[in-house]
């Protein structure tokens, strides 16, 4: 019986480890509402529950360039350490800059909303993908 | 009988020896360049990488440098990082991914005033060796001198207490018009990282 119990518990166990590996994953383009990510996956319903996307805004700036920005909420009230990755795709929807994309550490206080921004590393680029997991 | 428990034992102590062995077999496997890494306190990868991305969005969506560029492609160099942290810091490294970030933004151009005395030679060769026929020889002269030059500034405060310990670096980057001297664009970014000891658990 006790085996049983232990077997169980190593298993969900490895299944909590596994869901900390994904997290969130949303797509948009300039032209969409900011107030609905279109698109939005999530991997870990867990981490959705306690961080949710508020708001997604982009534009091409005077350079050509995609901008985006997006508001992340931390519905807890303890501070929560997130990573957050853009990833960047042009007209074809071929990815963009595939190596250079690196995930960025962030602290979300307690009950707060904190603005991330990204800026599309050439002119082809129209659609962005942005994906946000918690960091163990 | 005690003989037999005798070897029992022996046969065991192998298979837990064996076993033993087999666990401190090195495994090698390939990571995500682009991980979070946490290891140390110390300068790594995920600081490079935010430094870089935040320097080069900055620059590129500071106005006047989109004036600048919006109908052109402006030369520039990029001058040392001065490291002016205690630890051994390879800044090109940081200069590298930078310029390199800029320069694939379709915005800037680059002249790199490390490979002058290779280009020098190169040319000499073409030019003077009489070894290369002079219709094919690349023309002395012609180089384009830079408008811009980048530079910038490691700097960090380290402060120890008991088992905590907390850095704050500090990278300060600058493009500087070469003519008039003027610093036409400057960022910063600031990175603070913690470390504790626990006598426990991680």
């Amino acid at each position: 019986m006790k085996a049983y119990l232990l077997t169980g518990v190593l298993i969900s166990a490895v299944g909590l480890g596994g869901c900390a590996t994904s997290g969130m994953e949303a797509e948009g383009k300039p032209s969409d509402d900011p107030k609905y990510a279109k698109h939005l996956v999530i991997h870990n319903e867990a981490l959705a529950d306690k961080i949710i996307i508020q708001e997604m805004h982009a534009r091409v700036a005077r350079s050509g360039l995609l901008e985006v920005s997006l508001v992340l909420a931390n519905l807890t009230s303890t501070d929560k350490n997130i990573q957050y990755r853009f990833s960047w795709y042009d007209a074809d929807n071929f990815e963009v800059e595939q190596d250079s994309r690196a995930w960025t550490p962030v602290v979300l206080h307690g009950k707060s909303k904190s603005n991330m921004q990204g800026l599309a590393p050439n002119p082809t680029v129209t659609t962005y993908k942005v994906n946000i997991r918690e960091l163990k | 009988m005690k003989k037999a428990n005798r070897l029992k034992v022996i046969a065991i102590c192998t298979l837990f020896s064996v076993g033993l062995t087999g666990c401190a077999s090195t495994k090698v496997g390939y990571g995500d360049a682009g991980a979070v890494e946490s290891t140390t306190t110390d300068f790594g990868s995920t600081d490079l990488q935010m430094i870089a991305g935040k320097m080069v969005d900055s620059l590129l969506t500071f106005p006047p440098i989109v004036d600048i560029t919006s109908k052109r492609r402006p030369v520039m160099f990029v001058d040392t990082i001065k490291n002016k942290t205690s630890e051994h810091i390879d800044t090109e490294s940081v200069t590298d991914t930078i310029s390199s970030k800029v320069l694939r933004s379709g915005k800037f151009r680059f002249v790199d005033m490390t490979k002058v005395a290779a280009v020098q030679k190169q040319m000499a060769y073409q030019n003077e060796s009489g070894m290369v026929s002079k219709s094919s020889a690349m023309n002395m002269g012609r180089q384009i001198g830079a408008e811009y030059m980048m530079y910038g500034n490691l700097s960090s405060i380290v402060k120890r207490s008991g088992n905590s310990k907390d850095v704050y670096y500090k990278f300060t980057l600058k493009v500087m018009h070469v003519e008039s001297g003027i610093v036409e664009w400057s960022d910063e970014k600031e990175i603070r990282k913690t470390a504790k000891k626990s006598l426990f658990g991680a």
